[in-house]
């Protein structure tokens, strides 16, 4: 199950071109959400682009690739950046998936073998289909005009406290006695 | 467990006495070294995606309040949306965890397997050796991932540089399953690494040989091989012996004489109170693999060896031949890695442990001045003595500071005045540069005996 490729330890050790395929695809998206929000910037905040892309290439590569901080950072100005330009609705809901994507890549252990890798990516799978469907249906709700009512209202509070029901943890149940 | 070449007991060849193995290595090959197995506690937290994702989305959450703008709960939906996929996780209290180092015991440079093992399910595993000092990392990259395994496990290959009972190195094991993760250091059970024998050869001999029957040419006439001398012919004389070229000159039966064979006991002595070195190649690694190499040497002749540490408590083991003289020896030097202030009483080594006409050889770097005082006390004893010097490295100095430079000539002088001193009492002191046998080191010495001075 582990990766176990039978390569000298002594040296310096070359990363995987497994790893480093994925470490370059975090890299791109990384940069897509820091420049996708970047047109709507106006005055100092251009400074956050530059900025942005330092952080996102700290944070997959060199010494400061071991703090996790740094690639929170950069979703952080990513964040920041679209909170300043305030791109459309699409533009938000890409900027996000790319977060999204940004975030799950970032992860990645650095010394993974092919067959490893591509097992990795499989288990990253539900989190990407699912942040995807949620931003797509976020982004339906947002795009579509609805008129205030109260019954709406109504509704939104039924759901949101069936869901802290649903949330909540349970008490086990006894298990029955036998007869 | 088996475990290809690491497990390969065999013989040890040069560094190791003929036939060791059979009765050690044979016998502890096959074992692997292992900690205690059990449960191991692991304190969970919140896995960095977890706190990544939740940053985020209160990032966004934040702006949007901030703001007044809901569109920008766009951005933080898909974290969101994943935080809520994410499975929970078991979090069970302890892992089922365990690494392993096989064989038990080996010599230096040979190769120990390690494989460490996660038995408990878990979505990702990373496993990150880290060797000990003089530990190399042959085979296997130092940090693996195993993703969904059951069991999770790595496997290296180290090869440990020097000698001793030690853990050859820890394994890092970040475990995360769901929106946890826990850290576990994983480390596997000491393994004995016996010092590699450099070749020597049993010429280092005292003016007076024992009694006993052995290998070494003594002074004496006796039953041996090596001619030493012819005399006149006596009732008994064996009619082989006749030397015919005397006789026939001399009109008179002379027989040729041989030399008696005689065997020899060797005191070796530690100075562990000093070591210096860079990791793998101290003093004390050094005087003890010399040790290894004179015992290999005097034990294959048939003699008999003991060992006598100086440093701390007084420890010594009494001569006796056989190969598993040879595994004693070294397991006694095992333990003398302690810094102590202690000042050995030499009077205290019975007459067992330092029999008199016996050799002794000290290994010293010759830094301690309590070594010194031993010397100094086995001279009044009236012991043949020889000094190893083991001091491989001279202290650094800064090239360009003149004062530095100064300070490492009087540093040479003081050490030359020192070797000069103890060679003018009679004592040999021998250079042993530890990268060749010790044949060259006794090459000084060859066909002389060492007499003990008082």
């Amino acid at each position: 199950m582990a990766s176990t490729p039978d390569r000298s330890g002594r040296g310096r050790p070359r990363p995987h071109p497994a790893a480093v395929i994925i470490r370059a695809a975090a890299g791109s998206l990384g940069a897509g959400m820091i420049i996708l929000p970047a047109p709507e910037l106006h005055g100092r905040s251009w400074a956050l682009l530059p900025a942005g892309l330092l952080l996102v290439a700290a944070s997959l590569a060199g010494p400061a690739a071991r703090w996790r901080a740094v690639g929170t950072l950069a979703a952080g100005v990513a964040v920041l950046e679209a909170a300043l330009g305030r791109p459309g609705l699409p533009g938000l809901a890409g900027a996000g998936l790319l977060i999204l994507g940004y975030l799950l890549l970032v992860d990645a252990p650095r010394a993974m073998t092919a067959a490893v890798a591509l097992r990795w990516l499989r288990r990253q799978l539900p989190a990407a289909v699912w942040g995807t469907l949620v931003a797509a249906a976020v982004l339906a709700v947002l795009a579509v005009p609805v008129p205030v009512s109260a019954w709406l209202l109504v509704a939104g509070a039924g759901a949101a406290v069936a869901a802290t029901v649903a949330a909540l943890p349970r008490r086990p149940g006894r298990p029955r006695q036998p007869r | 467990m088996t475990h290809g070449r690491a497990a390969a007991p065999g013989p040890p060849g040069p560094s190791g006495p003929p036939g060791a193995p059979a009765s050690a290595g044979h016998a502890v090959a096959a074992r692997a070294a292992r900690a205690p197995r059990g449960p191991v506690p692991a304190a969970w937290q919140a896995a960095p995606r977890l706190r990544r994702l939740a940053t985020v989305a209160v990032a966004v959450v934040l702006a949007a309040v901030l703001t007044r703008h809901a569109s920008l709960l766009l951005l933080g939906a898909p974290a969101l949306a994943a935080l809520a996929a994410t499975h929970r996780g078991t979090r069970p209290e302890a892992l089922d965890a365990d690494v392993t180092a096989a064989p038990a015991r080996c010599f230096e440079g040979e190769d120990v397997e390690i494989v460490a093992t996660v038995a408990t399910r878990m979505d990702e595993v990373t496993f990150r050796v880290q060797p000990g000092p003089a530990v190399a990392l042959v085979e296997g990259p130092a940090t693996q991932v195993a993703v969904a395994g059951r069991p999770a496990s790595a496997r290296w290959v180290l090869r440990p540089h020097a000698w001793g009972r030690y853990q050859l190195c820890s394994v890092a094991a970040r475990c995360t399953d769901g929106m946890g993760q826990a850290a576990v250091t994983l480390r596997p059970g000491p393994v004995e690494v016996f010092p590699h024998a450099p070749p020597a050869r049993a010429t280092l001999l005292p003016a007076d040989l024992l009694r006993r029957i052995g290998e070494h040419t003594a002074s004496v006439p006796g039953a041996g091989i090596e001619f030493s001398g012819i005399r006149g012919y006596q009732p008994g004389d064996r009619l082989r012996d006749l030397n015919w070229a005397v006789t026939s000159r001399l009109a008179r039966p002379h027989v040729n004489q041989r030399a008696a064979l005689r065997a020899a006991d060797l005191v070796i002595m530690i100075d562990a109170f000093s070591d210096v070195g860079p990791p793998g190649d101290t003093t004390l690694d050094v005087a003890v693999r010399g040790a290894a190499g004179l015992a290999t040497a005097y034990l294959r002749t048939g003699d008999r060896v003991g060992v006598v540490v100086l440093g701390g408590v007084l420890r010594w083991l009494a001569p006796a031949p056989g190969n598993r003289q040879f595994f004693k020896i070294v397991e006694m030097a095992f333990g003398v890695r302690f810094p102590s202030e202690a000042t050995p009483d030499l009077h205290r080594v019975p007459r067992t442990a330092l029999p008199p006409r016996a050799l002794v050889v000290l290994f010293s770097p010759l830094l301690d001045r309590r070594a010194l005082n031993a010397v100094t006390d086995l001279r009044q004893r009236g012991v043949s003595l020889v000094i190893v010097d083991v001091l491989q490295h001279e202290p650094p100095a800064e090239p360009r500071l003149p004062m530095a430079q100064l300070a490492l000539r009087l540093w040479r002088l003081d050490r030359g005045a020192l070797r000069a001193s103890l060679t003018g009492l009679g004592v040999p002191v021998l250079t042993w540069d530890s990268g060749t046998g010790l044949e060259g080191a006794q090459a000084p010495l060859r066909g002389r005996r060492v007499r003990a001075v008082r």
